[in-house]
């Protein structure tokens, strides 16, 4: 069975038809499994990128203070830019050159500042895209446009879309998973919502501040009886499942297999958050610290074959420095900086960088003039910088695109992107492109229309492609 | 440029190139997409506005909207996008033709249309009509052809042969109740001879309460029923009074409720429930429970649209806000004659009070504090208002000169200056007003509270917010509040512009309010139109409303519609697999006066429903309804069906939702929309985000995990067969309804007795040797929360009481001074030990940890200081007595900073091992006994979760 009919197939049992279409796909597949939803897919055509993970900056990093070196705002320090400020979410002022040198680093001499010393070293792996563009400059929309390609409404995550169109490899943990520390970001989990697809391909939320696998995996274990005993019930079980169907049922035997998968699930998903089973030096490498943690945490579910991991910095919306840009920032690239580096170099290691995705960026980037004070919220403070939609970076590793690159740029300021403009849907059907798919062939029917990630906007990146 | 010069533009565009209209090609299926995913959305978006018949007047003009329209006027060379005119046109090289005339198109839509005619330029769009195919040879949109059928099993070619009795009255029951039938139902129904046996059995069933809960929830899906908003920023989360539609849906099954007067309540109560049953203003939270996309207005509308048309008449209206439909005949313009009568319609301010089911003290008391808070509102709002007026009225001297100076100024450029002065916009305003009356000596005017708003800073309104938010909050959580229902009232009726690519900004023609063209497309004029509306809707006439929910009905009572896409009925969709059958249970329903209990009977007696799930396979989908199909049960039945054999199904009906982990009937639980409890998502619960069709079935080892492990199903274990004492014909009798085989009963048998032998679980021994505790060795106290993976003070951290006190499988932390984390170990026997282990303190920071090995009857036996290194902590030859202990304590030195350790010490007694790291475990439960284990074993079965 190709891939598209398997997919339509899918959208046939999905709904609630059940035992009919399985039946003929049963007589196609190779086991019970395939009528599991979840089960891997193939693509449109061969994908470089077989896994993804997204680094989420929640609430908007600085690019001028990070990957978009803007030596003309020290010329104006202080003083107005020549043309108008756009308008942002807030007023802004006077032109705030970077508190950060930027030096270049690696091989390609790509500059990036001193908030990122290891991830410099890197560098040579980064595709830079120095034109990102959303739509407005409000966390709210703009986390929705990121993740789901739409600003408002219910619309399936990009984590949903790629596990509904992948499956997974991964037969005991969820595809898609979503981690924050401490709690929510804003807008909550409608960041990784499955929308009008099953439910089943949203995201599953870990606290990754417990790391506990019963949070990542619900159920997982059983306080009242051994695995043996209950390896003894399911084996009674299974004898009486088999006398009850007479005649062979796709939908039954599924339903049997589904408990067998559980019960490895119990022994195999506790695995994967278990960070004291990495060696020393790989600890080391990470260094101390939440992100830390959590990133070679993920990179332990990448490898277990989850196909979708969307880390986030913290809970609500930490990178959005209206003010003490400067300190707060300092602090969020010294949490991440070393983790991130490692997570490349690790990657790189293990022989999984070439076929990972690894996207790093926030909802949109910082305005590079200083955001006038506001009575209520950075009162009396004018030392950080407002949203900025108009222009930002994001950048990409592994997974077919090109190392060491850049793409893109923002006018001299940093304001907007001026330069090869990348839409986040240009971004999206660019990944899609990356994992296999045709973003305007990979659809879902509902309610009367098509839909797409990227609905009929789009257009993949051919430049940054290895 | 000037209108008539761009219609001088136009003819001259359309001088012709081509004399001959050509046959319209044959078209390839990728041509098709090709036009209609690319083509046709820059067409309507950017060319219709004028070039179709409609927009544009000049006789002969171009028109776009129609493969003839171009043809004939010849401005496309098919294969040549160099030599026709409308690219020439789009590249806007000759200030003289240059389309659009308002703004040059994007250049990726320039080389589509290059694309398009290079490729020949495939059009599949015949005749006249603007928007997709011609609409009227649709099936859904004719009226339905009756038939002189006296049943439905005329309508069926084949069917397998009739259910046995048993696996009949087990169907009718989950499909009426969402229960399971009792033993004594299935007794009675097997003794019953008489013909009209079965007959009795679904009329006791439509008659009994729980039939409203289990087709109120089907309609609950439907309506995307939710208690929460959605994602809010700080307003209030919660619904207050959501569960009053939801126990209204409930009690219009139960009192079958004529469909179409259902239908018509929902969507105009506030018309209809005036002299009626007060009750009835609930109905309107079909609209009004939806998202609340942060109160913006056009997404709200959107959603009740939607709601509306896909929900009543599967007609998918809501893909015409940014464009025509792509395949169905409904126009942007349809959708703004909605948008029009829901944006005459906002929410009732006073919304009817509905009959409460608190108590008289109850609700006295929410009464006493209710008003207490109001009061607080008003007081906030008058004190400000007082104190802004005086403000006000001391810099009148200031008002005036801007008064003055503004008096001719536009309002935006007006308010924009009294930013500027720092004067209050709308105080400003009536200065203008009052200067323009008499500009020497203008009359101070007047600021009454009920402009107060007005006059607020952002500060005041932030105040006020809060303040009103402890009313909010009252009302959702006060037992005594009564509910009120979330209605809608007509307000200023009016029409409303076309909103062109779904943009409020950027506005079309007025869209007169008034029901969708295809289905007639009549104007409406009573107010916003609503009640109008509904009755259009609720009509005989109406091709789709009866249909529609026929099917529905039809959907659950089969597993799968005679329309398989059962919320869009478009030209898109699937025929019916039976059509005559369908507009013949639809022509009945009506007769029936709507009767949706009278229909439920017209299927259960039928042959068709009552024939068997069979052995046929040479139809995989079972599109001819040769056999019954076999379904799995949805989330709510299956939940309740393991309350109800154990025994605990709360009969509790109606009010405030409960948390789904109790023990109330599923449509009862609390429905958080935005964070949606992963069990509802596991078992494929019904989006509650929008309209949802109909369920996924989904087979996932998730709903296995929750059946083998979640707390809920080994509590409905252990009641289940403490409610069979012990006896396997009962416990067969009170989960599956029957007695078993023999073969079945000697199964179990040999389950219980091999059970009954086995020793144990080693590990788990060795787990309960090992406590975790905190304060001295003299004073240990059990760490009271355990996180999965961690034991410690409370769900914070640090707890309010012990701080950062935790132990984890490998190390831990300790708490302040005094507050030590204990790792402690009782010996199960008398014998010599050792220990082994590493101590670390790993963090560059901090002053370290010390670590103590105490004894119960021997005292401190070691301890260790370590800060940033490691230690070894390995003992030899302690002799031990059984129920003594062996503590490992690690208290902070001056403080806490900083002090996480890993100590996972090892005891050896003789030759066996006990490992802090492999034996940690959280609180343990009681084990279950053989017989809980064999009832777990029966609710997991295929045959619970399954009906024939």
């Amino acid at each position: 069975m190709d891939s598209l009919s398997r997919r339509e197939m899918l959208g046939r049992c999905g709904i609630g038809i059940g035992a009919l279409a399985f039946a003929d796909l049963m007589a196609q597949a190779q086991d019970a499994v395939a009528v599991d939803p979840l089960s891997p897919k193939k693509p449109h055509f061969p994908g470089k990128a077989k896994r993804i993970i997204h680094i989420f900056a929640n609430g908007g990093p600085s690019h001028v203070d990070t990957f978009d070196p803007k030596p003309a705002l020290a010329k104006y320090a202080g003083k107005a830019l020549p043309s108008p400020n756009p308008p942002t979410e807030r007023r802004t002022g006077a032109a705030f050159p970077s508190p950060f040198a930027f030096k270049p680093g690696g091989k390609s001499g790509i500059e990036v500042s001193d908030l990122f010393p290891h991830l410099r070293e890197q560098v040579d792996e980064l595709c830079l895209i120095r034109s990102m563009k959303a739509d407005v400059p409000n966390h709210e929309p703009s986390l929705l446009l990121m993740n789901c390609g739409e600003a408002r409404l219910i619309r399936p995550s990009m984590g949903s879309w790629i596990t509904y169109g992948l499956g997974t490899e991964c037969r005991n943990l969820p595809g898609f998973i979503a981690m924050c520390p401490r709690g929510y970001p804003i807008q909550e989990s409608q960041n990784w919502q499955a929308g009008f697809l099953p439910g089943i391909f949203q995201g599953t939320y870990v606290d990754t501040q417990h790391a506990d696998v019963r949070k990542l995996v619900e159920h997982v274990k059983n306080t009242s009886m051994s695995l043996e005993e209950q390896r003894r019930q399911l084996d009674l079980l299974k004898e009486l499942n088999r006398k009850h169907a007479e005649r062979k049922d796709a939908q039954l035997e599924a339903r049997i297999e589904s408990f067998e998968l559980a019960y490895r699930m119990q022994i195999e998903a506790t695995d994967a958050f278990d960070v004291s089973k990495e060696p020393k030096h790989i600890l080391d490498m990470y260094g101390p610290g939440t992100q830390a943690r959590q990133l070679l945490i993920a990179r332990r579910l990448l490898e277990k074959g989850v196909r979708f991991v969307q880390v986030w910095h913290g809970e609500g919306q930490p990178w959005d420095n209206h003010d003490d840009l400067e300190t707060e920032h300092r602090k969020l690239c010294g949490e991440s900086d070393r983790p991130l580096a490692a997570l490349i170099a690790d990657l790189k290691q293990r022989g999984m960088l070439a076929d990972t995705l690894v996207m790093w960026g926030g909802e949109f980037g910082r305005t590079p003039t200083v955001e006038m004070p506001t009575p209520g919220s950075n009162a009396g403070k004018v030392n950080g910088r407002d949203h900025n939609h108009y222009g930002f970076t994001m950048w990409l590793a592994g997974g077919g695109v090109k190392g060491g690159y850049v793409h893109g740029a923002t006018d001299e300021f940093g304001f907007k992107a001026v330069e090869k403009p990348v839409h986040v849907h240009d971004l999206h059907a660019t990944v899609l492109h990356l994992l296999g798919f045709d973003h305007e062939k990979f659809t879902y029917r509902y309610a009367g229309r098509d839909f797409r990630l990227t609905d009929v906007h789009g257009k993949v990146v051919k430049e940054i492609l290895a | 440029m000037h209108r008539l010069a761009l219609a001088a533009a136009v003819l001259a565009l359309g001088s012709p190139i081509v004399g001959q209209d050509p046959p319209p090609p044959k078209l390839s299926a990728a041509d098709v997409e090709f036009f209609e995913s690319r083509v046709r959305p820059i067409l309507v978006d950017r060319c219709y506005k004028c070039h179709t018949p409609k927009t544009i007047k000049v006789k002969d003009a171009l028109t776009l909207d129609t493969r003839d329209g171009w043809a004939k006027k010849g401005v496309i060379v098919p294969g040549d996008p160099e030599k026709s005119r409308l690219i020439y046109a789009l590249r806007w090289t000759d200030p003289e033709l240059s389309m659009p005339p308002s703004a040059k198109l994007p250049d990726r839509e320039i080389e589509t249309l290059v694309e398009w005619i290079k490729r020949g330029a495939p059009d599949p769009r015949t005749g006249e009509a603007t928007p997709a195919p011609s609409a009227k040879p649709h099936w859904a949109w004719q009226p339905p052809k009756d038939s002189p059928a006296k049943s439905i099993d005329e309508f069926v070619d084949k069917r397998s042969p009739p259910a046995d009795k048993r696996t009949l009255i087990r169907r009718a029951t989950f499909d009426l109740t969402g229960l399971p039938p009792t033993a004594e139902d299935v007794d009675a129904f097997l003794a019953d001879e008489s013909p009209d046996a079965f007959e009795r059995v679904v009329d006791r069933l439509l008659a009994s309460p729980a039939y409203g809960e289990r087709w109120g929830r089907y309609w609950l899906d439907v309506a995307r029923y939710a208690d929460t908003k959605g994602y809010v920023f700080e307003e209030e989360r919660r619904f207050p009074y959501a569960y009053a539609y939801r126990d209204w849906v409930i009690r219009a099954f139960n009192d079958d409720l004529p469909y179409d007067r259902f239908l018509m309540l929902q969507i105009a109560a506030d018309r209809l429930a005036v002299d009626g049953d007060v009750r009835d203003h609930a109905a309107m939270g079909f609209l009004t429970v939806g998202r609340r996309f942060l109160n913006n207005v056009p997404d709200i509308i959107d959603d009740r649209i939607d709601v509306v048309t896909r929900g009543t008449m599967a007609l998918t209206v809501s893909c015409a806000r940014c464009h025509d439909h792509k395949y169905d005949p409904i126009p942007t313009a349809d959708y703004y004659a909605l948008y029009g009568v829901f944006d005459s319609s906002p929410e009732n301010p006073n919304p009817p009070r509905l009959p409460t089911t608190a108590t008289p003290e109850e609700t006295r008391a929410f009464e006493e504090e209710l008003a207490k808070r109001e009061r607080a509102v008003a007081d906030v709002r008058e004190r400000r208002h007082r104190e802004l007026v005086d403000a006000l009225r001391k810099s009148a001297d200031a008002y005036v000169a801007a008064a003055k100076e503004a008096r001719d100024m536009k309002d935006d450029a007006r308010n924009a200056f009294a930013n500027d002065r720092k004067l209050n916009p709308h105080a400003l305003a009536k200065w203008v007003e009052a200067v323009r009356k008499n500009a020497d000596a203008p009359v101070v005017p007047d600021f009454p509270l009920a402009e107060a708003d007005a006059l607020f800073t952002p500060d005041d309104h932030n105040k006020v917010r809060e303040v009103r938010r402890k009313v909010d909050e009252l009302k959702v959580t006060h037992a005594g509040a009564p509910p009120h229902a979330m209605s809608l009232h007509d307000s200023r009726p009016h029409d409303v512009r076309v909103f062109i690519r779904g943009n409020p900004g950027n506005q079309g023609p007025v869209a007169p309010r008034g029901f969708p063209t295809v289905l007639g497309g009549q104007r409406f004029k009573d107010g916003s139109g609503r009640l109008e509306l509904a009755r259009a809707i609720a009509s005989k006439d109406n091709p789709l409303t009866a249909r529609v929910w026929v099917n529905r009905v039809w959907m659950h009572h089969f597993g799968a519609g005679l329309v398989r896409t059962p919320s869009d009925f478009g030209t898109r969709c699937e025929p019916p697999t039976h059509p005559e059958l369908l507009d013949w249970l639809a022509l009945r329903f009506i007769e029936d006066g709507w009767s949706t209990k009278k229909l439920h009977r017209r299927i259960m007696l039928s042959a068709t429903y009552r024939q068997s799930s069979g052995t046929d396979d040479s139809d995989p989908e079972n599109r001819k309804l040769g056999r019954m199909n076999r379904r799995r049960l949805d989330f709510e039945s299956m939940r309740d069906a393991m309350l109800a054999v154990a025994g605990s199904l709360d009969p509790k009906a109606g009010g405030p939702a409960s948390p789904i982990g109790g023990r109330r009937r599923t449509v009862y639980a609390h429905v958080e929309r935005q964070n949606l409890p992963g069990v509802f998502r596991t078992f494929d619960f019904a989006s509650p985000d929008v309209h949802s069709p109909q369920r996924f079935t989904t087979t996932i080892p998730q709903q296995a995990l929750f059946l083998m492990n979640s707390p809920f199903a080994i509590a409905r274990a252990r009641e289940l067969a403490a409610r069979a004492e012990g006896d396997v014909a009962k416990l067969y009798r009170l989960a599956l309804s029957r007695p078993p085989t023999d073969e079945e009963r000697s199964l179990a048998n040999r389950f219980l007795e091999a059970e009954a032998q086995r020793k144990p679980d080693p590990v788990a021994e060795k787990s309960s040797d090992w406590s975790y505790g905190y304060g001295s060795p003299r004073a240990f106290k059990p760490l009271p929360h355990f996180t999965g993976d961690m034991w410690r003070g409370g769900g914070e951290l640090p707890d309010r009481k012990i701080g950062w006190v935790l132990l984890t499988a490998g190390g831990g932390h300790p708490g302040s001074k005094g507050i030590a984390a204990i790792r402690r170990w009782t010996a199960p026997r008398d014998g010599v030990i050792s220990l082994a282990g590493v101590l670390e303190h790993p963090d560059a920071q901090g002053d370290g940890v010390k670590a103590r090995i105490v004894s119960s009857a021997a005292g401190e036996l070691a301890s260790w200081v370590v800060a940033k290194r490691k230690a070894d902590t390995n003992m030899t030859d302690i002799a031990v007595k059984k129920g003594e202990t062996i503590d490992f304590v690690v208290e902070c030195r001056e403080n806490e900073h900083c002090d996480s350790f890993s100590w996972a010490p090892v005891v050896r007694l003789g030759a066996e091992e006990w490992s802090a790291q492999a034996n940690f475990a959280g609180p343990r439960s009681t084990p279950l006994s053989p017989f809980e284990k064999l009832s777990q074993v029966l609710m997991m079965s295929n045959e619970f979760h399954f009906v024939d």
